[in-house]
C-alpha cells in the first residue's frame, strides 16, 4: 500500500518534471525512469522474464534515441523561459486533477489495480501533452514512448500475452529507430 | 504449399534481398514489378471452394500458418486484398521504371504490403492493431525519403495511428471478453465508443484528418499517395471483419448509425475543404477523405447491398487516385509548385496529362461513364430509402466537388505565359495516360467485370452478407 502510494506520488512528480525540463538529456532520463516504474508495476502481475522484456526494449529505445541525439546536431542551448515552464507545470497539475477524477470512474469498468490505472493514465496524459507542446521530432517521439508506456501499464494488467509483449517491444524499438532516422543516424538510400 | 508463406513470408524475404541489392535500383525495380505481378496472378488463379481447401491448378494451398501460437489465416477476403495490393504495387513499380523515378517503395513497398495483409489475416483480431502499427512505422521512412526536415506531418500521422492502435487494442480486449461472457448495455456502449474512436483516428475523420493534407503537401507524392490509397482500404476491410466477427457488436444498431454519420462527415469535410485549397496536393489529400467517406456511408446502411456497395468503391478509389498521383508526380518534375495559378494553360501544353487529371477527378465526383458512378448511384438510391437526410448531405458534397472540378477545368483552359515556356509531353507520358484514361472510361461503361471481383472481399463475411 505504502509502496503503491509512493509510486503514484513519484509518477506525478516525474510527469511534471518531464514536461517542464526542456533539456533532452533530462527527458530521456525521465523516459528511462518511466520504463522502470512500468516494470515495477508489471512485475507484480507478470513473471519477471516477461516483464523484463518491456524494461529492456524500453531502455534500448531510450539508448537508441540518446545515441542519435548525441551524434546528431541536437541544439545544446536551452533558453529558459519561466512563464513557459510554469505553464507546463500548471498543465501537468491539471493532468493530475483529471487523473484523480477519472481514475475511480474508469476503474469501475476496467477491472485492474487502481495504482496501475492511475499511473498509466498519468503517463498517457504526459505523453499527449509532450506531443502537443513540442515541435522537434526527438521530443515528440519521447512523448509517444511515454504515452505507450502509460498504456502498457494499463494493458498489461488486462492481457498477459507473450506475443503482444514481443510485438509491443518491437514497436517501441521501431519508434526509436524512426527517431534515429529523423536525426540522420542512418540512411535507407542506395547509390543509384 | 502454404498460403501465408507464399504471399507474406516470401515477399518479405525478397524485400530484404532487394534492399541488399538496392545499388542496382532499376533492376531491382523490374524484379519487384515481376514479383508483384506473379503474386497478384497467383491470387487471381486461386480457387476457394466453400468449406474446402483453396487450390491453384489442383495444387492444394494451406490457407493458415501457425506463428508463436497465433494463426495467420488467409480467407477469401485476404486473397482478394492480396490481388489488390500486389497488383497496385506492381503497376506502381512499373510506372516508377517507365518514368525513371527513384523511390523507397522499391523495395519497402513489398514488406509494407506484407504487414498490411498480416494485419488483415491474423487471428485473433487483437493483434491486427499491433501489426498495422508496424506497417505504419515501416511507411514513415518511405514517406520521409530525402525530406527528413519536413517531419511534422509524418509525426502527426504516427501519433494518431498510435492512439488508434491503443484504442483498438482496448476495444479488442472488450470484444474478446464479450464473446466469453454476456455484456450489458453499458459495456456495449463503452466498447463501441472505444472501437469507434480507434477507427476515427485510423480513418482520419474530422477533426483528426489534418495529417492527410499535410503529408500530401509536404512529402513526395510518389511515396505518400501509395500509402494513402492502400492503408484506409485495409483499415476499412478490417472494420468489416470486426463487424462480422463479433455478434453482439454486429447486432448493435448504433454502430451502423455511427458509421453512416462518420461517412457523411468524411464526405462533407473532404469536399468542402477540397473546394477551398489553392494547392493541388492538398486538394487531392481531401479527396482521399471523400473517397473513404463513401465506403463508410455504404457500410452504415446495414444492408447486404450496402456492404457489397462499400467494396465496389475500392476499385474506383485505386484507379482514380493512381491517375491523380501520377499526373501530379509528372507535373512536379516541371513545375516549381502545385499552386493552381501555375496550372493555367495546362491543356495546351500537356493535353493528355491534363485530360487524365480532369477525367479522374470527375470520376471521384461520380460523373456518368466513370467507375465511381454506378456504386454512387446505387448508394444514393439506397440512401433515399433508408437515410434520406444522408442523401442530401451526399448530394451536396458531390455538387461541391463538381463545382470545384469545373473551376479546375477552367483554370487548365486559361492561357498564360507558361504556355510558351513549357515542354510538351513525351511519347511515354502520352501512351501512359492515354491507356489509363481508356481503362477508366471502359470500367465506367462496363463496370460489372470490376465490381464482381470486388464482391469477394466481403462475400466471405457470412454474417454481414447472408
Amino acid at each position: 500500500m505504502i509502496i503503491n502510494s509512493a509510486l503514484i506520488l513519484i509518477s506525478g512528480i516525474l510527469s511534471a518534471l518531464i514536461l517542464s525540463l526542456e533539456d533532452w538529456r533530462w527527458r530521456l532520463a525521465g523516459l528511462s525512469v518511466v520504463q522502470l516504474i512500468s516494470f515495477i508495476l508489471i512485475v507484480q502481475i507478470w513473471p519477471i522474464a516477461l516483464a523484463s522484456v518491456k524494461l529492456i526494449s524500453g531502455w534500448m529505445g531510450a539508448s537508441l534515441l540518446g545515441t542519435a541525439m548525441i551524434s546528431g546536431n541536437q541544439e545544446d542551448e536551452i533558453h529558459f523561459v519561466l512563464s513557459r515552464n510554469v505553464f507546463r507545470l500548471v498543465l501537468m497539475m491539471f493532468g493530475w486533477v483529471v487523473t484523480a477524477i477519472s481514475a475511480p470512474i474508469i476503474n469501475e469498468w476496467l477491472p485492474i489495480s487502481f495504482t496501475n490505472l492511475t499511473i498509466g493514465f498519468l503517463f498517457i496524459l504526459c505523453g499527449i501533452f509532450m506531443f502537443a507542446l513540442n515541435r522537434t521530432s526527438s521530443q515528440i517521439l519521447i512523448g509517444l514512448l511515454i504515452f505507450l508506456s502509460g498504456f502498457d501499464i494499463i494493458y498489461s494488467s488486462l492481457e498477459g500475452s507473450a506475443l503482444v509483449t514481443g510485438i509491443y517491444g518491437l514497436i517501441v524499438i521501431l519508434i526509436s529507430l524512426v527517431g534515429v532516422y529523423l536525426q540522420g543516424g542512418f540512411s535507407l538510400q542506395g547509390e543509384r | 504449399m502454404n498460403g501465408p508463406f507464399i504471399w507474406i513470408i516470401i515477399p518479405a524475404f525478397f524485400s530484404v534481398l532487394f534492399y541488399i541489392f538496392r545499388k542496382n535500383y532499376w533492376l531491382v525495380c523490374l524484379f519487384q514489378t515481376a514479383l508483384c505481378f506473379i503474386l497478384a496472378l497467383l491470387a487471381v488463379l486461386i480457387k476457394y471452394p466453400a468449406g474446402g481447401t483453396p487450390s491453384i491448378f489442383g495444387i492444394e494451398i494451406t490457407p493458415s500458418l501457425n506463428f508463436l501460437g497465433r494463426v495467420i489465416n488467409l480467407d477469401q477476403s485476404s486473397f482478394r486484398m492480396l490481388l489488390v495490393l500486389n497488383g497496385l504495387l506492381g503497376f506502381w513499380s512499373l510506372s516508377l521504371y517507365i518514368h525513371r523515378i527513384p523511390s523507397l517503395l522499391v523495395p519497402l513497398g513489398i514488406i509494407f504490403n506484407s504487414f498490411l495483409i498480416s494485419a488483415l489475416a491474423v487471428e485473433p483480431f487483437l493483434y491486427s492493431g499491433l501489426i498495422l502499427e508496424i506497417a505504419v512505422l515501416v511507411s514513415v521512412p518511405v514517406m520521409l525519403e530525402n525530406n527528413r526536415q519536413e517531419n511534422e506531418a509524418v509525426l502527426r500521422y504516427l501519433f494518431f495511428f498510435s492512439i488508434g492502435m491503443v484504442l483498438i487494442l482496448l476495444a479488442g480486449w472488450y470484444l474478446a471478453g464479450g464473446e466469453i461472457s454476456p455484456v450489458n448495455e453499458e459495456q456495449l456502449i463503452q466498447a463501441t465508443l472505444i472501437l469507434g474512436l480507434g477507427f476515427i483516428m485510423w480513418l482520419a475523420v474530422f477533426p483528426f484528418h489534418t495529417w492527410i493534407p499535410a503529408v500530401s503537401e509536404s512529402l513526395r507524392t510518389v511515396n505518400t499517395f501509395y500509402i494513402l490509397i492502400t492503408l484506409p482500404i485495409i483499415i476499412f476491410v478490417l472494420l468489416l471483419k470486426y463487424l462480422n466477427g463479433f455478434s453482439w457488436l454486429r447486432e448493435y444498431s448504433i454502430i451502423y448509425q455511427a458509421l453512416g454519420i462518420l461517412g457523411m462527415i468524411l464526405c462533407i469535410t473532404g469536399s468542402l475543404w477540397a473546394a477551398f485549397q489553392k494547392d493541388l496536393h492538398r486538394t487531392v489529400g481531401y479527396l482521399f477523405l471523400f473517397s473513404i467517406g463513401l465506403m463508410l456511408s455504404s457500410a452504415g446502411l446495414n444492408s447486404i447491398l450496402g456492404f457489397y456497395l462499400s467494396t465496389y468503391f475500392i476499385y474506383p478509389r485505386i484507379i482514380n487516385f493512381f491517375i491523380l498521383a501520377w499526373t501530379i508526380v509528372l507535373l512536379e518534375r516541371e513545375l516549381q509548385s502545385m499552386n493552381l495559378k501555375t496550372m493555367k494553360s495546362l491543356f495546351y501544353t500537356k493535353p493528355i496529362t491534363a485530360s487524365a487529371f480532369i477525367v479522374s477527378v470527375f470520376s471521384i465526383a461520380a460523373m456518368p461513364f466513370t467507375p465511381t458512378f454506378p456504386p454512387t448511384f446505387s448508394l444514393l438510391e439506397l440512401m433515399s430509402q433508408k437515410f434520406p437526410s444522408g442523401l442530401w448531405v451526399l448530394l451536396f458534397s458531390i455538387a461541391i466537388l463538381s463545382f470545384t472540378f469545373f473551376r479546375l477545368l477552367l483554370i487548365f483552359l486559361t492561357q498564360s505565359d507558361y504556355y510558351i515556356d513549357s515542354n510538351p509531353e513525351d511519347i511515354h507520358e502520352k501512351l501512359f495516360f492515354g491507356v489509363l484514361i481508356i481503362i477508366l472510361i471502359f470500367s465506367g461503361i462496363f463496370p460489372n467485370f470490376f465490381f464482381s471481383a470486388s464482391e469477394s472481399i466481403v462475400s466471405g463475411y457470412d454474417f454481414l452478407v447472408q
